[in-house]
């Protein structure tokens, strides 16, 4: 199980904070591949699903743009998504915003919210749901750094985002490895935990050329050893 | 001091006020004038190196600008996020002077060793402030003992608060809400091009020293900004 702080608190803000009638958020990053949600009502959830099946809609264009997706009046989504057609309508949304939750290149996911009257975001609005999104996945990437460490407790670090080698061995690995920034993040999570380092640790030795995950980061991994520290 | 030398000095003052002010044109980009003005500071003011950090959404310090991108001395800064002169500065919002970083006892033990290591004794730290709020802290660190002079304190003090306000310029829009946005475009920018250093390093075969070089570089000659070089980089549109 995921183990992040309370998805449904996450998505909570967003509605005190913002002129929305729901939200919901999604993960693509962590332990499990799935998609894991928090909302705070079914139809936030019947939203993302109805995307989520034809494999288009507003949601899939924060992703890939990596920007903000304003849909001020569902009745005309289906001239921009033709299979989605009237789906989020149908599903009671009059107007949808989609944020991408984001650090640096690391695609984290988005934060769906709607309305059930038509009508765009202000811009101050905007800006501010943009800090909000923003505070949002600082929180969630602590929190995925940090999920499925075997030892709890033992060699966490407060402020794993504050150190830049972490972020230089992410452009690394997402090299040699051929995989998104997120991808190459949990490779150096994953290998970090499994031999009881610091993500600090692991990302020196990537630096330092004496870990690569080029190739079968297992075995890389394994003859790579921690002489570090 | 003679009427030539404070000719000078003033012509040189002023001339940083104008490098930085030609940075913030249309669309400019925050870590391009946080290194302009970590560069100005120390060619301007009695300092050997300098750093600045700003608050990330998560509350800690993250170093946005240094004069160099050795790791050295940003493994000074870093060792100030979590505690020493920079962090105090933050959260009173004051200018914290340490004439003597090894006369500091148990104060801030990481920050003293990591400074000793690099040869600074003394360093001065001054606030970002903006309408009474704190954003971060830009350190100057120096290889002697003692403090800057009172004239060096207001000068660095008034490039940091013109940056600030450079930083934070209003526009028609909530105050608060523009000045978040744009502190949290600076740090996710910084991410990028950490990132970004990456990919050049393991491509190319370097130091990440020399990508960042090689990004500055770019960015420069083609007068764009670090950041947008920085997303090409990542998005493999463009190799450094």
């Amino acid at each position: 199980m995921l183990n992040l702080p309370g998805d449904d608190d996450l998505c909570a803000v967003f509605l005190t904070e913002l002129p929305v009638t729901g939200a919901a958020i999604s993960i693509f990053v962590g332990t499990a591949n799935e998609t894991r949600m928090g909302a705070t009502d079914d139809r936030a959830i019947a939203l993302d699903e109805a995307q989520f099946s034809v494999g288009e809609g507003p949601r899939w264009d924060a992703m890939r743009t990596r920007a903000p997706v304003i849909v001020p009046d569902t009745r005309a989504a289906h001239l921009e998504w033709p299979a989605l057609g009237t789906a989020l309508a149908d599903a009671g949304a009059a107007a949808v915003f989609v944020l991408p939750l984001i650090v640096g290149a690391v695609n984290i996911g988005v934060v769906e919210m709607y309305h059930t009257r038509p009508g765009s975001l202000s811009a101050p609005t905007l800006l501010h749901a943009q800090t909000l999104t923003s505070t949002t996945s600082w929180a969630l990437m602590h929190s995925i750094l940090d999920e499925g460490r075997r030892n709890p407790g033992a060699m966490t670090e407060s402020e794993p985002l504050a150190r830049r080698e972490i972020h230089q061995a992410t452009g690394m690995i997402l090299v040699q490895a051929d995989v998104s920034a997120a991808e190459a993040l949990m490779l150096l999570r994953a290998h970090a935990f499994a031999h009881e380092q610091t993500l600090a640790e692991a990302a020196q030795a990537v630096i330092n050329r004496s870990l690569n995950f080029a190739a079968e980061p297992d075995a890389v991994s394994d003859s790579a050893g921690s002489e570090e520290h | 001091m003679g009427f030539m030398e404070s000719t000078t000095r003033a012509s040189r003052v002023s001339a940083a006020f104008v490098r930085i002010a030609d940075t913030l044109v249309d669309e400019y980009d925050v870590l391009d004038l946080l290194h302009t003005l970590v560069d100005e500071c120390v060619g301007l003011l009695d300092a050997t190196a300098a750093g600045l950090m700003l608050a990330g959404p998560d509350g800690v310090l993250q170093v946005l600008a240094s004069t160099s991108e050795e790791s050295r001395l940003i493994e000074v800064l870093q060792q100030e996020t979590g505690a020493g002169p920079c962090v105090e500065c933050y959260v009173t919002g004051v200018p914290i002077t340490i004439r003597d970083i090894a006369g500091t006892g148990d104060r801030w033990p990481k920050f003293k060793d990591a400074a000793a290591t690099q040869g600074f004794q003394s360093v001065h730290a001054f606030p970002l402030r903006v309408r009474g709020k704190t954003i971060g802290a830009m350190n100057l660190f120096r290889i002697e003992t003692g403090e800057l002079s009172e004239e060096d304190v207001a000068i660095g003090q008034a490039l940091a608060d013109v940056s600030t306000i450079s930083i934070l310029q209003e526009r028609s829009i909530r105050e608060s809400a523009i000045v978040n946005d744009q502190l949290q475009r600076a740090l996710n920018s910084r991410i990028l091009v950490e990132q970004a250093k990456g990919v050049i390093s393991e491509i190319s075969n370097v130091s990440t020293n020399e990508a960042f070089e090689r990004l500055r570089t770019y960015a420069r000659s083609h007068r764009t900004s670090l950041t947008d070089t920085a997303e090409a980089v990542l998005g493999r549109t463009l190799t450094l």
